[in-house]
């Protein structure tokens, strides 16, 4: 389990990895400063979802994503389908507003991505 | 091809036309053969050469095919990406108006908490700030009117002591509803200015209509009886400081001054007794609280009558009730109550010594007794409705002798008769702290404020009973100021 607390963008965000689930829940406010920035994250999600047979990404929490965060989401999407053998489970919130519209366009990249909306 | 055929048939036809010598028949056959197999050698070459080419081709076509076929995957995957691409750019597109929207909304909400006052819902100091410079704006841009007026809750801090701080917060909260409730339209807002203060912005309304506004808030708040023991009123009250311009032609020269204004106005009212609307008008009535300018004639003439109190009448102003629905309003000759102690103060032969504070204070005691004298003669019948009340001033051997009475009738009269027994047999100390214990008891707590200000005073209360047949209950009164040292008796 890891947690980055950025000093420049409050309040913070939480990346948990639980191994025992294969989930990856990321939660608080994402709004780190362009994409490089968000390499870190990139290569936590690629390293653990191509470990594990099933991958969950617990987003159900992450009350804020810039376009930054959208856009290294959507590369990770499309990066798990073009790998034949990946499966890849996005948990997300119907009370983020955000959420509801930007999760069904990953779909839309994954068309085997299961999208559970709580 | 066609031309070796042809001279192989020219040779036969020669051969049996003119029958030559062998050698040349021979020569000919030669050259024929040679033509023969150069015509045969020359097709296979021909055919040979198209084989090659034919190969060359077949070649070329399947490494196009093939070519063809890298190039349909590679545009497959380009049209791939493309479709990529074009999601990603609508995510991002999409998200970034969904963040957007909810970056406004936040930022709306934020904006409006900043200048909200989260206790009452009322706009804070902020909001009023930006509400007075745009109302001000407005008036002097279009040469309206425009009022302002502090409201402050009376003895707030002891209701808290006493109450708890939950308790003064729905003290607060209460008021806060009366004044939105006695706001009623739009452009009329209040604000919570800090603490138990509350301030309102009335655009372009008359000087009347504010007094009734801010008549109607206090009593209202009145009304209310919200329990306050302690104070002399034993309820819940405001004092309230309004400053109205009339228009550019005011003495109003900014809204800070107005706001000052009503800032001191609120401070008079408190030190007249609390509970009450002290007010500044200019360009309204002509007349402001803070100093009347009377013609030097009406001073002097005024002086004299007061002087002659001892002999004549001494200064009588009549009042008649505003056909406003408020006690506490009378008028005479379009000058209210209040003028009155302008009228008195500014010709009152003052000492040099006298400071502006004492002149202030004497000013407001004069108008809280002559208040008190008109709101009693109505209370207890002196006057009915639409009848004069006489309010006669006098300076008698060194005191300011204050009276009303209705001229009809000639009674006179002020809640001071309740008192009258106990101030027969004791001092007006005595008789207020009997008046205290009684409205601590939930009893009648007439006269205390007019008790208290002659406790201040050093005040006397003269009375007697008016001649038999008469109303036992009425007592001709008069309240005797002794004349502070910073008045010439002389």
């Amino acid at each position: 389990m890891s947690e980055q607390t950025p000093p420049d963008a409050p309040p913070a965000y939480t990346l948990d990895v639980d191994d025992a689930t294969n989930t990856i829940r990321v939660s608080g406010t994402l709004r780190l400063n362009g994409v490089a920035a968000y390499q870190p994250i990139t290569d936590t999600l690629m390293e653990n979802a191509l470990s594990w047979p099933q991958c969950v990404l617990d987003l159900s929490g992450l009350a804020f994503l810039n376009s930054s965060g959208i856009a290294m989401l959507s590369r990770f999407v499309i990066d798990m389908r073009n790998r034949e053998d990946a499966s890849l489970t996005i948990i997300g919130s119907k009370s983020v507003v955000w959420q509801g519209k930007s999760l069904r366009n990953l779909q839309r990249l994954m068309p085997s991505l299961v999208l559970e909306l709580k | 091809m066609t031309g070796s055929r042809m001279d192989t048939d020219q040779t036969r036809s020669g051969a049996s036309d003119q029958q030559g010598p062998p050698e040349t028949l021979r020569q000919k056959l030669s050259d024929l053969e040679i033509a023969l197999t150069t015509a045969v050698e020359h097709g296979d070459i021909v055919e040979a050469d198209l084989a090659a080419t034919n190969d060359l081709l077949q070649a070329e076509i399947r490494e196009r095919q093939l070519a063809e076929g890298r190039l349909t995957r590679v545009l497959m995957a380009l049209e791939k990406r493309k479709t990529d691409l074009e999601l990603l750019v609508t995510t991002l597109t999409e998200h970034g108006d969904v963040m957007d929207a909810e970056w406004l909304s936040r930022y709306t909400q934020v904006e409006a908490l900043s200048l909200a006052d989260p206790l009452t819902a009322l706009g804070n100091r902020r909001a009023f700030d930006k509400a007075l410079e745009q109302a001000w704006t407005d008036a002097r841009d279009n040469d309206k009117s425009l009022t302002v007026a502090f409201i402050d809750l009376d003895f707030f801090k002891s209701y808290n002591d006493q109450f708890g701080h939950p308790a003064g917060d729905r003290a607060l909260a209460v008021l806060a509803r009366e004044l939105t409730a006695v706001n009623g339209s739009r452009n009329q807002a209040a604000y919570r200015y800090g603490g138990e203060e509350f301030i309102v912005i009335w655009p372009r309304i008359s000087a009347d209509q504010a007094l009734a506004q801010a008549e109607s808030l206090r009593q209202r708040i009145w009304d209310l009886a919200i329990s306050h023991p302690t104070t002399p009123a034993g309820r819940v009250t405001i004092s309230i400081g309004l400053a109205h311009c009339g228009g550019n032609d005011s003495d109003f020269k900014s809204a800070e001054d107005l706001v000052a204004k009503a800032d001191a106005c609120v401070y008079a009212a408190k030190s007249r007794g609390r509970n009450q609307v002290h007010h500044a008008v200019s360009a309204g009535y002509g007349a402001s609280s803070g100093s009347a300018d009377l013609p030097r004639e009406r001073q002097v003439g005024a002086y004299s009558l007061l002087h002659e109190g001892g002999t004549g009448e001494g200064l009588s102003l009549s009042f008649l009730p505003s056909s406003l629905p408020l006690q506490r309003r009378w008028r005479n000759n379009g000058l209210s109550a209040d003028f009155l102690a302008d009228y008195v103060t500014n010709f009152l032969p003052f000492e040099e010594t006298a400071t502006e504070q004492e002149q202030l204070m004497l000013r407001d005691s004069i108008s809280f007794i002559a208040n008190e004298l008109l709101e009693n003669a109505m209370k207890y019948g002196v006057s009915a409705p639409g009848e004069p009340i006489t309010v006669r001033l006098s300076l008698l051997d060194g005191q300011l002798v204050f009276a009303a009475s209705n001229p009809a009738t000639n009674d006179v009269v002020t809640r001071l008769e309740h008192f009258v027994g106990r101030l027969d047999s004791g001092t007006v100390e005595d008789a207020h702290l009997a008046a205290l214990e009684a409205q601590s008891e939930g009893g009648d707590d007439s006269g205390l404020g007019l008790l208290t200000m002659m406790m201040d005073y050093d005040a006397e209360v003269g009375w007697k009973l008016q001649p038999a047949g008469t109303n036992a209950h009425r007592v001709t009164t008069q309240v005797r100021i002794a004349a502070p040292a910073m008045i010439r008796t002389d």
